[in-house]
Order: C-alpha cells, then structure tokens, then sequence
C-alpha cells in the first residue's frame, strides 16, 4: 500500500468506514449505466443476431430484385451460372372470400424452390411444394392466422384471388425471410407462382416486385459475395436491381434499431443526470460527515486541495462500484430477454456482451459522478479546522438569546410609537385606546443604552406620557412577567415621580413587593391608619406632612439631611414632626420604623392607584 | 515591530523578538457573520519565547480556543499579525499555512481528533505523511512506543480507551518534532489519574525536545506547572497577568 499515492492510500483508509451514506448515490449511478449498458447491450445483440441470421432471413446470400418486371433470359442466365436460385414475388392483392368480405393482403408467390435456406412452418406441418399444389380445380394457400380471423376461415375452406379460386391448406406459423420483407399492410397469404399467373392480376403496370434469391457455392466467404456483387453491376448496368446481401438483409429493421437504441440511450442518460442530483447530495451530505476529519486532516499539514483530492478520490472508488453494478446489470439485459422469452420473439436476438458500448455507458457513469460530484466536494476545500473546537468554541460564537424589555406607556403616544419604532429596530409595537406596550429588543450595547434611548425619547415628547419598563426577558416564556413588571413600573411613575416619567422596574425598590399585594387585603394595622390620616390632613390642608415623614425615614432620621432635603428650616422640620405625632397617633422614638415605612409605602400606593385611575386608568387593563 | 508592541510585551528590542516562537501583535478576531458577529480577541498581544510552556486561562467564552486556534494558525486575524518561527502566518496562502502547520506545529484536541478508519500507526504516520516523509510509518511506530502504545499500533481509535486515544493524538502531534506544541483542555475528557499521566507525558515530551508548549485549561494547578500563566478575560490579557 506504500507504493501507492498518497492520495489514494488515504481514500482507501477513509473507505474503510465502509460505503454507508452511500446507497442513494449508488443507486442513481448503478441504474442510469445499467439503463445505458442494457439498451446498448440489447441493441447491440440483435445487430448481431440480424448479422447472424442475414442468409435466412434474405433467404439466400444475396437478392437481386426488380420491381414491375421479370428478370430476363440473360439475367437469369447469370443468375443460374453463379449458384442455386429461386425467385419470389411480391404485391398487394385483394383476397375475397364470398359473403364474408374480403381483405387486402401481401401476396407472396413463391417457386418450387422455396426456401432456398431456412424452413417454413405451416399448420399442419406439409412440404411447401404439396401445401401450394393445383389439387381439385384450385391451388393451394398457406394464410396467416390474422387473415383466417379476419374473413372467418378455416383450412379447406376456399377463396378468390383475382378469378382463380385457391384453397386454404393451412395457417402460416413462420417464414424465415419475415423481416427482409420490412412492414407490411395485410397479413401474409403465401401461393405458388403458377396461381399468381392464372389470377389474371399479372399486367404491365402492376405493382410488383420479382426478388432472385441466389445461394452461393460454398467457402466462398465475403469476397465471393462482393465478387458477385460488382459482377452483376457491371454485367447489367442497365437491370435497374436492387442488390442486397446477407450483411444487410433487412436494412430498415437495422435502421429501426439503431434509432431504438439511441433514443432509449438519451431516456439513460437523462435518468443518468437526474441521478446526478442524487449524487450531488450524497456527496453535500458525506462532506458534511466528514467535517471533523477534514478538519483534522488541514490541522495535520493537508492542504485543501490535498483533501479534495483524497474525498474526490473516494467518491470516485464508490462511483465506480456504482458503474460494475450498472455494467454487470446491463450486460445481463441481453441474455435475460432470451432466457426468458427468446423463442416469443419475433427478431433474431443472439445476446452478446459488447464492450465498447459498456466501456461508453462506464464512462457516462464516471462523468456524471465527477460532474456532480466535485461542486459539493469543493466545500471540502473550505472547511475551516476551527470546525473542530466547535464544541468548545460554539459558546462563544452562538448568537445571544435575543434579549427584550417590554414597554408600557400611558397614554398611548404616536411620536413615542414612531420614535420607538425608528431607535430601537426590531421591536414590536402593540397599541391599545388607553396605552402602547412594546416589546423592544435590547441592543448589543446592553439594556443601559436602550434605557437611556427610552429616557430620551420620553424628554423629546410634548405631551405627558408614563412609561415603564420591564428587567431583561429572554424568550417568550418570560414574557408575562415582563408585562407584568413594566405595569408595576408605569405605576411606580405615578407613586415614585408623582409627574409622566419614565421607571425602569428595578428603581421600583421595595414597591416590587407592595405592588404585588392585594390592597382591600382586610388587614387592620393601627401604622396603615396612622399614616392615612396623615395624608387626609395633608389632603385637607394641603400641607405636605405625609412627605416630611418619608423624607425623615429615608433620611434615617436626621433633621439635618431631611430639613436640607425638604428645604425648610430644621425647626420648621421639628414642629411638622411634633404635628406628625399629634395627628397620628405616632411616637417615632418609640415605633418599628420599618412598619411605619410599609405604612407610607402603602398609603402612598393607595393614593397612587386612586389617581392612576385618572392617569393610567385600571393597571390591570394594561 | 511597533513601538506600541515593544511597550506592551517588554520585549527589548527587534532582534529580541525574532528569537521568539511566537509573536502575536495586535490581534483582533470576530467570529460569525452579520448580527451574529462577536468580537472575541481584542487586541492580543504576547511573546512567548522558544521552550517556554505558558498555560492560557480564563472563565469560559474569554476567547481561550480562539486565541490558541489564532496562535497555532488556524484562524486568520481580522487585524495584527501573527509570527510563529519568524514566519509571518499572514503572508502565506491557505496552502502554504497547512503545510507551515503539519512542519512547526503539533496540536492536541480535547476530543482527540483521530481519524476513525485509521489504525493508531497510521495516524500517528498521518502528519509525515502528509509532510512527505518516506520513512513514517518507523517513525510513527518509535513514537507509539515512546508514548507506551507499541503494543496498540494496529488498533482503530474505536477499540481504545480515552487516555489511549489522547497518547495516540499526542504521538501524532510531536512525530514531526514540532517547535511548537498546543494543546487544548488535554486533559478534559478523561479521568483524574488518566489525565495526570497525559499531562506529565505531555511535559516530559516538551523537556525532552524543547518545544514550546501553549497549554489552554481551566485547571488552576495545571496551569501552575508552566513557566508562565496568561489569564483571559473578554478577549484581553488580563493585565500584569501575563507575568
């Protein structure tokens, strides 16, 4: 195996995985040869059989024929000096048959001579010369079967060519010299010459054709043939004959053949090349299998024409096994067609295996393999031994879940809706009487950019529009909460900003969690009732008592921070407190501020809710 | 070479980096197409000299395989070059670089990578092979033997276990005599003892050659025990790690 290229050692290694993958690919390669092979194979046996059988089915070696008249003296003079003869002749004639009609039929009138080679089958099975004899006022006929049918006859039975009457003697069954004769208009009824002569259809002008069929003397070969020939022309250069030898006895059925045979070669190679699609994916697929061996071929030193070359080669191997298959399949045809009906065939078939015309179907096969093959082969070229970390390297390289924050706006914005549409491409606007939802996908810059997008558009905006926005989804399933979270967000604008802004979920702080609760839960809490009547004062007066609280737990209880927060005087900031305590019932020195938080936190909501009913109107129609 | 290059990778002077096995210089390298496109190595640079055995680590997706793939040829920069030998990788065709791989570098896979309708010999012979060499299959047997293998030469990569496998794919890698050696998680489909003997046969090979040995793991105490330890992160050297 050393000494063989390199290239093909290694597709012969690689081939050692066996040829599966492979079976579309051998099929389509295996059936258009074998549909090339056989139709050429079959072709080729019956020009052989016609060779074979020339003498019999010209009835003689060579046929010298003429159409109107005789031959003359002279003529059959030469004829007889040259080997045994016989004469037939051939026309159209009506055959009538009394009240059951009559039919057009070939008349054959044949000398006592006939046939000279071959034997005639008759049934019953009689000499020609008895079956055609002048017995009780009438000459015998031999008809063809289809002609008995057609005119409702039996043997015996008697019929009128011309004014002579014949008799029927019996069916025909075969004669030799059928297919010499080329297609004929009736079926076939066979007499002697002596009937054609009394018929009375014999005139000048009829149209019929005189063949002399001449035997020649033994051991003669070709040359004696071509001898004869020339002898003949140039003899009788005025004879008008037509010569025919035994090598083209029947010149239009070998004409017919040959036609057959090439246009059943084009239907083999049109299947051949539509085979050539199945190829070309057996080979797209099997380059697709080999991805990591190509790959490790190229990082072992291959180049890519190299590797080409090595799976071209392979390719090549299976479509070869492909062609024997086609071949030994074809040349088969041939002698399947006689083994199993040779004797129904009504042409001579002397099945051969011809390898010229299996050589020219193998090399189809290998074309078609090779022109269908090397496109997808190419790829091979190109496969990147990256392909080989893909494992390791597909994380990298995969496409991030396409990432969305949902939107809730209120009221729904036209300018937002363009707006959006324009700086954030690929996302997805819905549009309802009382808000916009959208999702929008996150750019490749990350969410930040896309909030800082929203926020933009949102300050470009003249009317007042309220939007939230959702935390990162990915994938549908997420999306619900998403909806759910940008509407908690459109109403942390209301509760947090008090004016139309824009609230990302996550500034939500513990209001995610406030929101989520129901309100009218029945839970009495004396912190809740404290910190409403707070904001009835503030309601009431407008003061702004509910916020000087918040603003002071926020703070952690500094008058400092808060008075600076609230711009007010740090006494102004104790008196509002002292009022706080008065009203409410609180002692902040004394109470769990986190409580006292919850509480604002959820007055505030309730108030919140109470005005987005105006703003937004109800959340859970968002 | 670059001023900016001399600063980043300290490497003295031009004829300094010439002696380097490999020079990357700027690099920069987007995977995918289209949208799909990533950025991964961005702006890589490093020298790393002859028979030195540096371990690339990083978290995953820091663009590890990538860089090594880049290092060992078989990726193409989008920017920056890349020298291994003194040979600037992008002055040669797709060709030329397949054969400047099977002469100068030996790469070891994580999954092995042997060609499955090949004994153990032949695949090991493959890189001679390929290369020309008309006495392979001697030297791919001498290195079977060397790697402990000499009595699995006629196997099929199916009918060996995993650590086999990796000896075979690491026979394969150094029966050239590369210069350079890279190896990818070599260790990252076998078990603990299987894998420590890969990795020791791995470094007693490149004492006892010479050959310089990038080695990608996330194996802290791997990477430990080569001279020096590159940390990626987001297709960056992490700085001062490269030490």
């Amino acid at each position: 195996m050393n000494g063989m290229p390199l290239t093909l050692r290694l597709a012969l290694r690689e081939l050692r995985g066996g040829i599966r993958g492979f079976g579309i690919f051998l099929a389509c390669i295996a059936l258009g040869v074998m549909a090339i092979a056989g139709v050429a194979s079959v072709s080729r046996s019956l020009t052989e059989g016609l060779a074979k059988e020339g003498r019999r089915i010209l009835g003689g070696d060579v046929a010298l024929s003429l159409v109107q008249r005789e031959a003359s003296a002279d003529e059959r003079a030469f004829i007889a000096r040259h080997g045994e003869g016989a004469s037939i002749a051939t026309m159209r004639a009506m055959a009538i048959a009394g009240d059951k009609g009559s039919a057009l039929v070939e008349l054959k009138a044949v000398d006592g001579a006939y046939p000279t080679v071959g034997t005639l089958d008759a049934d019953p099975a009689r000499p020609v010369g008895e079956l055609l004899a002048f017995r009780d006022g009438a000459y015998g006929a031999v008809a063809d079967p289809v002609l008995l049918a057609r005119l409702d006859l039996k043997v015996g039975d008697r019929i009128n060519l011309g004014t002579t009457p014949l008799v029927v003697t019996a069916a025909l069954v075969s004669e030799p010299d059928k297919i010499a004769a080329g297609v004929g208009f009736g079926p076939r009824l066979l007499v002697s010459q002596e009937a054609l002569r009394s018929t009375g259809l014999l005139q000048p002008g009829t149209l019929i054709r005189w063949t002399y069929r001449i035997v020649l003397p033994p051991g003669g070969g070709d040359t004696a043939l071509a001898a004869f020939t020339s002898d003949a022309k140039a003899k009788f250069p005025e004879a008008g004959w037509d010569i025919r030898s035994r090598l083209n006895a029947a010149p239009q059925f070998a004409r017919n053949i040959e036609r057959f045979s090439q246009f059943l070669t084009l239907v083999g190679l049109t299947a051949l090349m539509v085979g050539g699609v199945g190829v070309a994916n057996a080979v797209r697929a099997f380059v697709d299998r080999q991805r990591p061996t190509i790959g490790t071929l190229k990082s072992l030193g291959a180049s890519g024409s190299r590797v080409v070359a090595i799976y071209l080669t392979q390719v090549m191997l299976i479509a070869l096994v492909g062609v024997v298959i086609g071949l030994t399949l074809g040349a088969a045809i041939p002698f399947l067609t006689v083994w199993l009906g040779g004797s129904l065939l009504p042409i001579p078939i002397d099945p051969v295996i011809a390898p010229g015309e299996l050589l020219l179907a193998a090399l189809y096969g290998v074309l078609i393999a090779f022109a269908f093959g090397v496109a997808p082969l190419g790829r091979a070229h190109d496969v990147p031994v990256s392909a080989l970390y893909r494992d390791a390297v597909a994380p990298e390289r995969r496409l991030p879940r396409r990432r969305y924050v949902v939107l809730a706006a209120a009221p729904p914005s036209d300018a937002l809706e363009r707006g959006l549409a324009a700086s954030v491409p690929g996302s997805l606007l819905d549009r309802r009487d009382d808000s916009t939802r959208a999702l929008l996908r996150v750019p490749h810059d990350g969410e930040e950019h896309l909030l800082a997008t929203v926020r933009e558009l949102h300050e470009g905006l003249e009317a007042p529009v309220s939007i939230g926005l959702s935390n990162v989804c990915r994938g549908a399933a997420s999306f619900a909460a998403g909806f759910e979270e940008a509407r908690h967000a459109l109403l942390g604008t209301t509760v947090l900003q008090g004016t139309p802004g824009v609230m990302a979920y996550e500034e939500l702080g513990a209001y995610k969690y406030l929101l989520r609760m129901p309100f009218d839960s029945g839970v009495r809490d004396a912190h809740r009732d404290a910190v409403a009547r707070i904001a009835e004062y503030d309601h009431q007066r407008s003061t702004a008592l509910l916020r000087t609280l918040e603003e002071f737990l926020r703070r952690r209880g500094s008058i400092s921070a808060t008075a600076e927060a609230l711009y007010v005087h740090p006494n102004t900031l104790r008196q509002r407190l002292r009022r706080i305590g008065e009203l409410s019932g609180l002692d902040l020195r004394k109470d769990d501020w986190l409580m006292v938080e919850i509480a604002v936190k959820m007055v505030r909501l309730q108030e919140a809710l109470g005005t987005a009913e105006v703003h937004t109107h109800r959340p859970d129609r968002l | 070479m670059d001023q900016r290059l001399e600063q980043r990778v300290g490497a003295g002077n031009e004829k300094a980096h010439d002696h380097m096995a490999i020079v990357l210089d700027d690099v920069h390298l987007s995977l995918g197409r289209g949208a799909a496109r990533v950025h991964i190595l961005k702006g890589i640079s490093l020298a790393i000299p002859p028979g030195e055995a540096v371990g690339l680590v990083g978290p995953s997706g820091s663009g590890k395989s990538t860089l090594l793939m880049t290092l060992a040829g078989l990726e193409r920069p989008d920017s920056g070059h890349v020298t291994i030998a003194g040979q600037n990788l992008g002055e040669l065709d797709e060709d030329g670089l397949a054969r400047f791989r099977g002469r100068h570098i030996g790469i070891v896979f994580q999954s092995f990578h042997l060609v499955p309708t090949m004994t153990a010999l032949e695949n090991v012979a493959l890189p001679l092979e390929l290369a020309g060499e008309a006495d392979s299959h001697e030297r791919a047997a001498a290195e079977l033997a060397a790697v402990g293998l000499a009595d699995r030469m006629a196997h099929y990569p199916a009918q060996l276990s995993g650590g086999e496998q990796q000896r075979v794919a690491i026979a394969r890698a150094v029966v050239a005599n590369p210069a350079i050696l890279v190896a990818d998680e070599p260790t990252g489909n076998l078990d603990e003892a299987t894998g420590k003997s890969i990795i020791d046969l791995l470094f007693a090979l490149k004492r006892d050659r010479g050959s310089t040995l990038i080695l990608v793991t996330h194996d802290v105490t791997l990477a430990k025990r080569c001279d020096r330890i590159v940390r990626l992160r987001s297709g960056q050297i992490e700085p001062g790690a490269a030490a």
